[in-house]
């Protein structure tokens, strides 16, 4: 009964289509690439998009107020950069990690602030600008790696027989789901987004709201970056910069509305598993790297049009 | 009434205006050879692949849109130009063509953003992440060569002490200002920005008039490429990386505004100015230069933010 | 007798679900100003853009100098000299007046430059034969009040040589000295022989300028009649079609204790100036005004949208200020907004989301929210005030007007507030849904809530308060009890429209 309505929900909406997608795609890939199909090779899927799901669910609650962050890749950069500099110099584990997603909370709350005075995406254009050039001085024009063991072992280790990527990922996912799907809050989220003006005389505290999502966006960004540089068992400044498109991207195809209200957190989790097998089908195929840029953003724009075309029919088919 | 019409005219000069004089009576304090002629030419030569590109943005903005494939579209007009003549095409023929080549890019751009009805900052990100991809799979990400003369003649042929390119400069400035405001092109540009319907119900189509417009801006990035490529005499597929947002900042800061239609190209000479007398003072007084990204990106940010609360004041 | 210029005949227009018009005609003569009048929704605007060539009717024919046209937009209508000034500007903010007025027929030069100096020479004898040669045709129109807009306008309406001036409306957004300059113009354009269509529902304007009168209700022309030869009672008679008091149903109830009283009220915008006003349990207030008194804004400061420059608020005799809508809130206060599309429903959103929008957090004090309990509420009111949907889980933008305003009112009724606002909240909904929100209304001042009403419709202003303000230009001018002499809509009327309280006015 539960699983029949369940299934309606999720057929009534966008979700549907990316699923849909999901599955045509693996099946593409299992054909036209034989080592696609190994149990090794999906272990690995899912740990790579392990990190792209912590990013691209914190975005999701950003876009679902209508707002856009472009500084998650820059984000995930610095506080990676500056948790490992920590380390380095002796700072105990959980506190870097700790001070790292402090960190990540006050950027979202720079960005919330500067999103009320400029459209946001120009303002976290400029913010992604700066962390970036702040990653360049944490890290003083090098790279750092060996990093302490306990520490990579996140990025790296399993518990039991999963890795730990996977496990936070998931823990991130559902956190945010029952956030935006399950509170008061999330609601208030989906009102500002879907119609500011009607929220704002609905007595939703606007600001709070905006700013709250963009902390929520930046700290799942800090932690993404933190992962990542545990992964690597190194920093580098520019370690983040090829994450900030794929996690548009990933909210994006997930069939979140880039004017808000309209979307949600398991769109994202389908949407960044579109896109990992795309790279990964991309790497097991020998295409170059510099070619994903290309897939991703012809990805972006089809999936922006394709939203756009189906609400107009939806309207048209209302009247 | 002496006193009220010189409040009146200092009411009208943007806040970029004040920002340039402070910028540059802090950076003379900190370095004596700072207020020199070689060094305002040295400012005039380096903004001047970004002048360019920013009148072009200029127009975007006016219809409320952003491009942000602008930078990616100078990166590859370089790399186009040099990888055609590797292949035996006269450079200047290259350059024709790749010009074409991002008038065609913009096309693209408009369309999607007209038909599609869709936010133009997403859909020329993902246009600026294929043109970039396809800028790396032309060079495999390092840069390419093709040594010829014409980029000297470009730089460092001078006409009343002033090079070549930034009298290319000024001829874009002045295409692109007559286009404003003498052409019916250009009263569409302001008409996008303002008052789509208006348009509409005057039989102007909205949809020609953005792929036009955004088409404009390609080639203006086009000649933004040709001069880039003469300066760094190679083809580097990431040389303009964000100069999109500076762009935009340049705009912003030169008082065009984002959600009106409302503006012109003259004040983005001041934004770009600014963007670049900060940048040549760094290097002047001699900051680090892991140090000047961040001061830069900070610098830049405050401006548009300080500049957007000033307009919200006044507006109030 | 003046020759007829346009003739409609037997025009019926269909809209999804509904007869917009029905078998109407109609006709212009050289020289008249033709009133187009009815409530909202009427049709009014449907006809004029039939003429306009902006609609094709379904059935009928419309014949401009004794030929029959069909026109395929506007622009072939245009060319027969048939223009619209309209209500909302189609003016170019950041371009000049001279380049509005030839938007896309602009002069060149040789070069294929725009001539500005040609344009703005043209625009000028434009403006001076408009007697507006005050306004500068070289600056940008973005630069000119509302009214200067509007002669804008009507400049570009004469640029192309009209016979048959449409105005939708013009007077909506204007003052009253505004007002008067436009009607000056208008009695010019009427005397150089140019037929005027005036679509409007403002009854004080129309002996001022109007020749005939059609009224249409319901999409159906009820008659044609000249200017001198009707009443207003039998006016509004015509446009209600049914008797007044049926309408309306108030039931007497105790008014107890004041609610919420307001002391010298000013915003910084100078729309509401010293504004005083009480209401109590049990009482609706209405006030009246024209468009721009003041009324809105009022409402906007009482539920804290807008910031309060000075004065006081008492909520139960207690001093407290409504910075922000959560503040109003809590304070007990509810406002139905003017604009339920933009202001009042997220209309992509479910009925059931939009009728718990407000009451969210009262309902759910524990954060975490239970669809099913949502459901349930949203059920509860859908059964309570006849809301017309199969599911409570359908978006409101699938809802017919009536309907939208009921979740509107639902959201509202669910949070319970003590002091409700109702800003023109029968605004373009049809007759049956409006007497069940008035129905409502009485029932909810019957069970104790202060309600302020505020309305452009007299009829209903005057049906459904117990007291009613009347506002003018930022100000409260008088204070009529149900049941003086003065409370009766030719008295309101005059005073809304002059802004004086003295009964001399008032019998003109």
């Amino acid at each position: 009964m539960k699983a029949k309505r369940l299934f309606g929900e999720i057929k009534s909406s966008k979700v549907f289509y990316s699923l849909v997608g999901l599955i045509v795609l693996i099946i593409i890939s299992a054909v036209i690439a034989p080592n696609f199909r190994t149990v090794d090779n999906l272990i690995t899927i899912f740990r790579q998009a392990s990190i792209l799901l912590v990013l691209s669910a914190g975005l999701t609650a950003v876009l679902l107020t209508g707002g856009m962050d472009l500084s998650v890749g820059a984000t995930a950069g610095f506080v990676g950069c500056i948790c490992a500099r920590m380390m380095k110099e002796g700072v105990p584990i959980l506190a870097a990690f700790a001070i790292g997603i402090l960190i990540g909370m006050i950027v979202g709350i720079v960005n919330g602030f500067l999103a009320g005075i400029l459209p946001s995406f120009i303002a976290t254009y400029g913010t992604n600008w700066v962390l970036g050039g702040l990653a360049i001085i944490v890290m003083q024009g090098a790279v750092i790696y060996d990093l302490p063991k306990n520490f990579t072992q996140i990025g790296v280790g399993h518990t039991g027989p999963v890795s730990n990527l996977i496990i936070i990922a998931v823990i991130v996912v559902v956190v945010i789901y029952i956030l935006l799907q399950r509170t008061t809050y999330g609601r208030q989220v989906y009102a500002y987004g879907s119609n500011p003006v009607a929220a704002k005389y609905s007595a939703v505290p606007m600001k709070r709201i905006m700013v709250s999502s963009f902390m929520m966006c930046s700290m799942c960004a800090g932690l993404a970056g933190m992962l990542i540089t545990a992964r690597l068992n190194a920093a580098d400044a520019a370690m983040g910069d090829s994450y900030g498109l794929q996690t548009v991207a990933a909210v994006v195809i997930g069939g979140t509305s880039m004017l808000g209200g309209e979307g949600g957190v398991v769109g994202t989790v389908i949407g960044s598993l579109i896109l990992t097998i795309i790279v990964n089908v991309m790497n097991l195929k020998g295409i170059s790297s510099f070619a994903q840029g290309m897939v991703v953003g012809i990805v972006i724009i089809a999936m922006v049009l394709f939203d756009t075309y189906t609400k107009r029919k939806q309207e048209r088919s209302a009247v | 009434m002496q006193k009220n019409s010189f409040k009146q005219t200092m009411k009208r000069v943007p806040p970029v205006a004040y920002m340039l004089v402070i910028i540059i009576v802090i950076f003379s304090f900190m370095d004596s050879h700072y207020l020199s002629f070689s060094n305002f030419r040295n400012v005039l030569i380096q903004s001047t692949p970004l002048m360019i590109l920013a009148f072009g943005q200029t127009c975007i903005v006016l219809t409320q849109g952003t491009d942000l494939s602008l930078g990616a579209q100078v990166s590859f007009v370089t790399v186009f130009i040099v990888f055609l003549a590797q292949r035996g095409i006269i450079l200047e023929a290259a350059m024709l063509i790749a010009v074409c080549c991002t008038m065609l890019i913009g096309a693209v751009n408009g369309l999607i953003v007209a038909k599609g009805n869709i936010p133009p900052f997403i859909a020329t990100y993902g246009m600026q992440n294929i043109v970039n991809s396809i800028s790396l799979l032309l060079t495999a990400g390092s840069s390419v060569y093709f040594s010829s003369f014409t980029y000297r003649i470009v730089t460092e042929t001078t006409i009343l002490f002033i090079p070549l390119m930034v009298w290319v400069a000024v001829a874009v400035f002045v295409i692109v200002w007559v286009v404003l405001r003498k052409t019916k092109f250009g009263t569409n540009i302001y008409g996008l920005g303002g008052n789509r319907e208006a348009l509409a119900l005057a039989g102007i189509s909205p949809v020609k008039c953005l792929i036009k417009t955004y088409a404009f801006a390609g080639m203006i990035a086009g000649i933004a490429g040709i001069i880039t490529l003469c300066r760094v005499e190679s083809g580097q597929p990431i040389v303009a990386n964000g100069w999109e947002f500076q762009a935009v900042a340049a705009t912003l800061l030169g008082g065009t505004s984002l959600r009106e239609g409302k503006g012109g190209v003259t004040g983005t000479i001041f934004g770009v100015l600014l963007i670049q007398i900060i940048k040549n003072g760094l290097n002047v007084v001699g900051v680090q230069s892991i140090y000047q990204n961040a001061i830069i990106g900070s610098i830049v940010l405050a401006a548009i933010i300080i500049d957007a609360v000033v307009r919200i004041r006044a507006k109030e | 007798m003046a020759e007829t210029i346009l003739k409609a005949r037997h025009i019926t227009k269909l809209f999804p679900g509904m007869k917009a018009l029905d078998d109407v005609d109609f006709d212009l003569q050289e020289g008249e100003v033709h009133i187009l009048v009815g409530e909202n929704g009427a049709g009014k605007s449907t006809l004029a853009k039939v003429i306009l060539g902006a609609y094709k009717a379904e059935e009928g024919e419309v014949t401009f100098d004794n030929e029959v046209v069909k026109f395929n937009g506007t622009k072939e209508a245009l060319a027969k000299g048939i223009v619209a000034v309209y209500q909302e500007f189609t003016l170019v903010p950041h371009i000049s007046v001279a380049q509005n007025i030839f938007l896309n027929r602009e002069y060149r030069t040789k070069l294929g430059l725009i001539d500005h100096k040609r344009m703005e020479r043209e625009a000028q004898r434009l403006m001076e034969s408009l007697n507006c040669e005050y306004i500068d045709v070289k600056s940008h129109v973005k630069t000119l009040s509302v009214a200067e807009q509007q002669m804008v306008e009507i400049a570009k309406a004469l640029s192309f040589k009209p016979r048959v001036m449409v105005f939708d409306e013009p007077t909506a957004t204007l003052s009253e000295r505004e007002v008067d300059s436009l009607f000056a113009q208008i009695h010019r354009l009427k005397k150089e022989g140019i037929g005027i269509v005036y679509v409007s529902h403002r009854m004080q304007e129309f002996p001022l300028i109007g020749d005939r009168i059609t009224i249409l209700r319901d999409g159906v022309k009820i008659k044609t009649v000249d200017i001198d030869a009707c009443s207003n009672e039998e006016l509004v008679n015509m446009m209600v079609g049914r008797d007044v008091s049926q309408v309306y149903v108030r039931t007497q109830n105790e008014h107890t204790g004041t609610a919420l009283r307001t002391q010298n009220l000013c915003d910084y915008k100078g729309k509401v100036k010293n504004v005083s006003i009480s209401v109590r349990r049990g009482e609706i207030v209405g006030i009246a005004g024209l468009v721009g008194a003041g009324r809105t804004e009022t409402a906007e400061l009482l539920y804290g949208i807008e910031p309060v420059k000075s004065g006081d608020v008492f909520i139960n005799e207690k001093n407290v200020l409504p910075k922000c809508p959560q503040n109003a809130v809590k304070l007990g206060i509810g406002l139905v907004s003017e604009d339920r599309k933009l202001q009042g429903l997220a209309l992509d959103e479910s009925i059931a989301l939009n009728t718990v929008a407000v009451s969210l957090k009262k309902v759910f004090p524990n954060f975490f929210i239970s669809n099913k309990k949502i459901n349930e509420i949203a059920l509860d009111y859908k059964k309570r005030l006849r809301i017309a949907t199969t599911s409570v889980n359908k978006a409101c933008k699938y809802l017919s007007g009536g309907n939208q305003q009921k979740v509107v009112l639902a959201k509202w009724l669910s949070f319970n507030p003590d002091i409700l606002i109702f800003d023109e909240p029968t605004r373009g909904i049809d007759v049956a849904a409006k007497m069940e929100i008035y129905g409502l209304m009485d029932r909810l001042a019957s069970e104790g809530k202060a309600i302020i009403m505020i309305s452009s419709e007299l009829p209903e202003v005057i049906g459904m308060s117990d007291r009613i303000y009347i506002m003018h230009e930022g100000e409260i001018v008088d204070e009529i009890r149900r049941g003086s002499e003065e409370f009766n809509s030719e008295s309101i009327g005059a005073r809304m429209m002059l802004g004086t309280g003295g009964t001399e006015d008032a019998e003109k």
